[in-house]
């Protein structure tokens, strides 16, 4: 069964190493909550704030989820040391998700999908059948891979923070996008779907692609 | 609109296959221990496999079993859910642990779709998809079945919730303090925290009915939008999942029979729930937790506590609370296990981050 999906907003940020300027202070107003964030949930309140969302549905995926804090506990479990409780916490997959619905006192759907190199279409096909019951749905996907001793196990990417998002809505409109999902170099490729969506829809004014549910 | 029927189901736990699970809870046994070698100067009381194979191939022997009792001849046509919490961390932790390197790590093998891969490269699935929402994983799995079973975007779903024990989830919830040295006592006044625990659940879901068939009859869900690990004090977040699931199947609180509870047996959770059920449902509602038995497998349990509840429903079986004498709230938990005529029962899974997932299994008309 497929669907068409009209894209509303979209936003995209990536950095080589570390996104500078994520607007943090004016995005996240309490300091203790600011500081508490990782840099997916830093990366998501940038673009989701470009999306123009803050409440309603959200499709957030992650093939790798919190690697920072994931490092973090293996590191202190190999050298004796104390299991920080924050970073427990922050090392589940939903945990950038999460942080957005609380600043945003979203209390809608949120999901959070890991689906290897297919992250990011199968973002898109859970915004797809959420968006059969919901007007507007928010979807993104991020990968924040610089963590400490990244450069033993990356081989090919250049790019260590990435992020691409949308904001969708469901249409009857004739589907003028088509997406291949042909890898970009430097790029993580789980976000490869949504990165080559979001360079079609620069020469689109009114994008409007097909997706199978 | 179409239904989902859950036609086939299969799990591994501490104790063993289903029938062994099921007797277990039954019986008001555990299969958790204590180990005192793992945390340095504390013991942990955890749910571990005690056979002779791998999780992984525990994880193929399941998919196969259901594989083999279903009306299907492969898995060409069935899209699979996948839910984790973990995925492959137990084997990052492995090679980590012992070369003091990620050089030699798999990506591959490591992140949460390395479930679904395993999985497919052995069965060749239509195609697969990965939830990771902590320990609500696969209930949000199981919701997503439902959904694309309803609308008829597909015939056969296969969801599996699996998570294998690994050293980032003992420690990290013994860092959180909530890790007991004991059996879980959910519900209970000096209650001292959970049992973190393995575990596998695969149920077939397909849009008709068979002979033995559950029909997964309502999902809903919520998010707390209140703090990355406490749950909301109001309940509002549990209450608003519940009180979508009873909507999504046209059910009033009165017309459910049983709650398997999330019931983690830590004072958070605990309370929370037991004020969201309170506040619902009538006062004689029949509710237990069955985490003290196989302990709490985090991103499976939403899978592994659904195909109790199919068991429940097809037997007639009430599953009784085990360590019963000092409750801390008046809920009407089974005291001991009992035969009943059950129509509908519910699951409830709440998650770090505050994500909520309510699940309502019935026995299907007969029309």
């Amino acid at each position: 069964m497929r669907v068409n999906i009209e894209i509303i907003k979209k936003a995209l940020i990536h950095d080589a190493i570390k996104i500078q300027n994520l607007n943090e202070k004016e995005l996240v107003k309490n300091m203790m909550t600011r500081r508490r964030l990782t840099r997916s949930s830093r990366i998501l309140m940038y673009l989701a704030n470009e999306c123009n969302f803050t409440k309603g549905t959200m499709i957030y995926a992650s093939a790798y989820g919190e690697l920072i804090d994931s490092v973090n506990i293996l590191e202190a479990i190999n050298t004796n040391k104390t299991v920080s409780p924050t970073s427990f916490q922050h090392s589940v997959y939903n945990t950038a998700a999460s942080y957005h619905s609380i600043v945003h006192k979203n209390t809608s759907e949120i999901l959070t999908l890991s689906s290897g190199e297919n992250t990011s279409y199968c973002a898109m096909q859970q915004a797809a059948l959420s968006l059969l019951k919901e007007e507007e749905v928010f979807v993104c996907a991020i990968e924040v891979i610089n963590f400490k001793g990244i450069e033993l196990l990356n081989k090919c990417k250049d790019e260590l923070e990435y992020g691409v998002a949308f904001t969708l809505k469901l249409t009857d409109k004739k589907a003028n996008i088509k997406v291949i999902d042909n890898q970009q170099k430097g790029l993580p490729s789980s976000l490869s779907w949504m990165k080559n969506l979001y360079d079609k829809c620069e020469d689109n004014q009114n994008p409007v692609v097909e997706v199978e549910l | 609109m179409n239904k989902a029927y859950i036609n086939e189901i299969s799990i591994k736990s501490v104790c063993g296959d289903i029938d062994k699970t099921f007797d277990a809870m039954l019986n008001k046994q555990t299969s958790l221990k204590v180990y005192s070698e793992i945390v340095p100067e504390k013991e942990v009381c955890i749910g571990k496999f005690y056979v002779n194979s791998s999780f992984k191939k525990l994880l193929q022997n399941s998919v196969e079993e259901v594989l083999i009792a279903s009306n299907l001849k492969d898995f060409s046509s069935t899209l699979l859910l996948v839910g984790s919490s973990v995925g492959g961390m137990a084997t990052s932790e492995e090679i980590f642990f012992k070369e003091n390197s990620y050089k030699n790590i798999d990506v591959k093998k490591h992140i949460v779709h390395s479930i679904a891969s395993l999985l497919d490269d052995k069965f060749h699935f239509f195609s697969t998809r990965s939830f990771s929402t902590a320990c609500t994983s696969s209930a949000n799995a199981l919701k997503t079945a439902k959904e694309l079973i309803s609308i008829g975007a597909y015939k056969n779903i296969l969801v599996v919730g699996a998570d294998q024990i690994c050293m980032t989830t003992i420690f990290g919830f013994s860092s959180l303090g909530i890790l007991n040295d004991e059996v879980c006592t959910p519900f209970q006044q000096n209650r001292k925290g959970m049992n973190v625990a393995e575990g596998i659940g695969v149920l077939l879901l397909q849009d008709e009915k068979q002979k033995n068939s559950i029909e997964l009859i309502g999902a809903g869900t919520s998010s707390d939008a209140f703090h990355i690990a406490n749950p909301d004090p109001t309940a509002q977040g549990a209450k608003s999942a519940i009180l979508n699931a009873l909507k999504d199947a046209s059910l009033s609180p009165n017309q459910i029979d049983y709650i398997n509870a999330h019931g983690t047996g830590t004072n958070a959770n605990d309370a929370i729930e037991a004020k969201a059920v309170s506040e619902i449902f009538p006062k004689d509602i029949f509710i237990s937790s069955t985490k003290p038995t196989i302990g709490h497998t985090l991103g499976a349990a939403g899978a592994i506590e659904a195909c109790i509840c199919t068991e429940v429903l097809k037997k007639g079986m009430l599953i009784p609370q085990i360590k019963q004498n000092d409750y801390e709230v008046a809920l009407n938990f089974v005291e001991n296990a009992k035969k009943k005529n059950l129509q509908y029962v519910m699951s409830n899974s709440f998650a770090f981050g505050g994500n909520n997932v309510s699940l309502i299994f019935g026995v299907p008309c007969e029309s």
